[in-house]
């Protein structure tokens, strides 16, 4: 507890207060409704932890969104509006210790499971120093009992603890920072380049996000392995689903199954009409959306991937693809790569409102990408970088089975071999290092 | 857990190995093949930092090139002197820019600060020798380890596209600075400063390396001070300055233009001729080439 506060702490450590604040909040509310015998009294005790983590969560995320949007539509209307200027600073990881703390409750108040009651070991859960700023965001009915329980060192579990670390640095350093650079240009001045170079700029940040994110989730479970936990999995390389509906099951699992458990099913879920279904689906996008920052171009994004899944739930098809794609092949049938390829460039559309800092940003980019200059060939064709992206790829590719491609290394490959693999990997990571991009998830 | 440990500990002194490997066999590639041959073959050169960076102008001063650049140190100077002498063996004069600031101890900053390391370091690497990487590598181990996978990314990069070319903007030219001291911040009075006199060590050794190198080379060494505004603060440590050229160099004559009459709108800032300042000072700097100072080499 103390290395995770004072991880913490090293970010901001006026923060660390709302942290152990919401923490204790929470551990004595769980209490409470545990043991509380009338429902109303639990009630009370459940909505107040509700309100407050939700409180926290409105005020430092999203006041400045709310408060720019009420003076927008007034001034739409005529009134100017002279509200006096906050400047509210977001605190590290704050959704994702937030949503640890509404799902602790929210099962205690189901009964799920029963109130802790050893606050090191809650707060432990809430605050783990590996997933406490980017997730993966855990659930106390898996995290809780591997704290509480005694652990021995287990050498095969740290070692591929250490395998994923290193997968998680190469996609971080060598993928993600590297596309960065190309597509934090193309994002910059979307005005100066040809449509072409825009759509590569967009398929780079595809990249970036997927190697920024996925890496980080695959440095703390990796992490997290080598003190003998098990976190859940994040991403189960979401670029080779076969439609949206299982890029969204292969896409921050951590939060996807907690806004299913959490909202979609209590919403009624897959059960009832149609129209229900796809109200329902709806309203878990766009929050999802919402949840990823306080921006118009986040609910956008939601709101589109939510049309992307659409026609699946319409006609039923959304459950189609629960299988890894050619299983038992090397390669994927045409029929599977062109549904891959095609999957992969509707999600890159849908990135670009997610990296655009405004919606009239995000415009720009799609009118410069579909103008005549599309046909053009793109201003920077880094060949360096291609050859890093093909080789990332087929690694990704061969180890899809697994949960990171190196466990599958592992198995299948003699010792020579997976040692020359993992000097090759160092090596990039030694020689790529440097450009210090934070991760993009921490803003979240 | 101690296998895990030994394991671990064998896979960092692989990688390790692989890496000093990489980059001596990078390096070795570069050193033979690198090219240092000047655009012309020049009889003379000027090397040293942004002094005489932006007060020679070599497009005015026949049979010379300046190869100065800013903020370099004599640590890098004297790997570069030697690459462009290898390659041009027809150069028989070196001018090297020798002022206040280049006796002061603020030259170690220059040798292995951050910004100075990640500047030079990527591209003098394979120049260097032991020595050298144990003298940055000890006095900034973070930035040359930092610095030491840029030496490698740039320099596999130009092997793989055959580029092996040194002599550009990156290695140091002549530049002109268009700004007039009217409009410069950098010319409003400074409070002479009260620094402390403490010598760099570092770059007087390698002073002391490039004396030698052109005296085994039997090249024309001329120490020079490049003009310098009339409220230029640097003089605190002109004494030890004088003491210096009286003793470890006097065999090295000084050519100080220090007071070189100049209009105050010639200076860039107290210490840099922008364009103007730089045309009158190199028109005069021909002639005096030319004249006097072949005077002083016969002699």
């Amino acid at each position: 507890m103390i290395s995770s506060y004072f991880f913490y702490a090293c970010w901001d450590w006026r923060f660390l207060f709302l942290l152990i604040f919401s923490t204790a909040l929470d551990f004595l509310t769980g209490i409470k409704i545990s043991e509380a015998k009338d429902h109303n009294v639990k009630k009370v005790w459940f909505w107040l932890s509700i309100s407050a983590n939700l409180g926290f969560l409105a005020f430092f995320k999203y006041f400045n969104f709310f408060i720019d949007s009420f003076i927008s539509s007034f001034a739409w209307l005529g009134v100017d509006l002279d509200t006096p200027a906050i400047q509210i600073i977001l605190p590290v990881g704050i959704s994702f210790y937030t949503f640890h703390g509404l799902s602790y409750v929210i099962d205690i108040y189901k009964n799920r499971i029963k109130a802790e009651r050893n606050f090191i070991d809650y707060s432990v859960f809430v605050s783990f120093f590996p997933l406490l700023v980017a997730g993966p965001i855990e659930r106390a009915t898996h995290l809780l009992p591997q704290l509480k329980s005694n652990r021995i060192f287990n050498y095969q579990q740290a070692n591929d603890g250490l395998r994923q670390i290193l997968w998680g640095l190469f996609k971080k350093v060598v993928i993600a920072d590297q596309c960065a650079e190309f597509a934090n240009l193309t994002f910059s001045h979307s005005d100066s380049y040809s449509g072409s170079t825009l759509l590569l700029g967009a398929v780079f940040f595809a990249f970036q996000i997927y190697g920024d994110f996925s890496g980080y989730s695959d440095i703390a479970i990796g992490t997290a392995k080598l003190f003998g936990i098990r976190l859940l999995k994040n991403f189960a390389f979401p670029y080779f689903s076969r439609d949206i509906a299982e890029f969204w099951r292969r896409w921050h699992i951590s939060l996807s199954t907690w806004f299913r458990d959490y909202l979609y099913i209590p919403m009624g879920g897959n059960k009832g009409t149609k129209w229900a279904k796809v109200k329902n689906t709806f309203i878990i996008f766009l929050v999802s959306g919402f949840w990823h920052g306080a921006n118009w171009t986040f609910i956008i994004w939601g709101f589109l991937n939510a049309l992307y899944i659409l026609p699946s739930i319409l006609l039923n098809s959304n459950r189609n693809h629960l299988d890894i794609v050619a299983e038992q092949r090397d390669l994927p049938n045409i029929k599977e790569f062109l549904n891959m390829s095609i999957t992969f460039l509707f999600t890159v559309f849908a990135w670009i409102l997610f990296r655009s800092e405004n919606m009239k940003e995000a415009i720009q980019y799609y009118s410069g990408i579909f103008s005549w200059s599309l046909l053009s060939f793109p201003t920077f064709r880094p060949t360096e970088l291609f050859v890093l992206l093909f080789m990332f790829i087929v690694i990704e590719w061969f180890g899809r089975r697994e949960n990171h491609p190196l466990a599958e290394l592992n198995l299948k490959i003699n010792k020579a071999k997976r040692w020359f693999i993992y000097s090759v990997l160092s090596f990039c990571i030694f020689v790529f290092h440097g450009k210090d991009q934070a991760f993009i998830y921490f803003q979240f | 857990m101690k296998k895990l440990i030994t394991k671990f500990s064998l896979f960092i002194l692989l990688l390790s190995s692989i890496i000093v490997l990489s980059f001596i066999v990078i390096s070795k590639i570069i050193n033979e093949k690198a090219s240092f041959k000047l655009h012309k073959p020049v009889g003379s050169i000027v090397l040293g930092n942004s002094h005489s960076e932006f007060a020679l102008n070599d497009s005015i001063i026949t049979d010379f090139t300046n190869v100065s650049q800013s903020g370099e140190s004599y640590f890098y100077t004297y790997i570069k002197l030697k690459e462009i002498v290898k390659d041009n063996p027809q150069i028989q004069t070196v001018f090297l820019a020798f002022s206040n600031e280049v006796i002061d101890v603020g030259m170690n900053e220059w040798t292995w600060g951050d910004q100075y390391i990640s500047f030079r370091f990527p591209e003098f690497a394979p120049f260097m020798d032991f020595r050298q990487h144990y003298i940055l590598a000890c006095n900034n181990p973070k930035s040359y380890i930092e610095n030491l996978s840029k030496a490698i990314k740039k320099n596999s990069g130009k092997i793989f596209k055959n580029d092996y070319l040194f002599i550009n903007d990156h290695i140091g030219a002549f530049k002109n600075l268009n700004q007039s001291a009217e409009d410069s911040e950098g010319t409003k009075e400074k409070p002479t400063q009260t620094n402390k006199v403490e010598l760099s060590l570092v770059n007087l050794a390698n002073l002391d390396k490039i004396v030698d190198f052109c005296e085994e080379k039997r090249i024309n060494l001329f120490f020079i001070r490049c003009p310098l505004n009339p409220k230029y603060p640097g003089y605190y440590n002109e004494s030890e300055l004088k003491h210096l050229l009286q003793t470890r160099y006097s065999s090295i004559q000084f050519l100080d233009f220090a007071k070189f009459p100049l209009a105050y709108a010639d200076y860039f800032d107290l210490e840099h001729l922008n364009f103007n300042g730089s045309k009158k000072f190199s028109l005069w700097f021909e002639t005096f080439k030319n004249t006097e100072l072949q005077k002083k080499m016969t002699n």
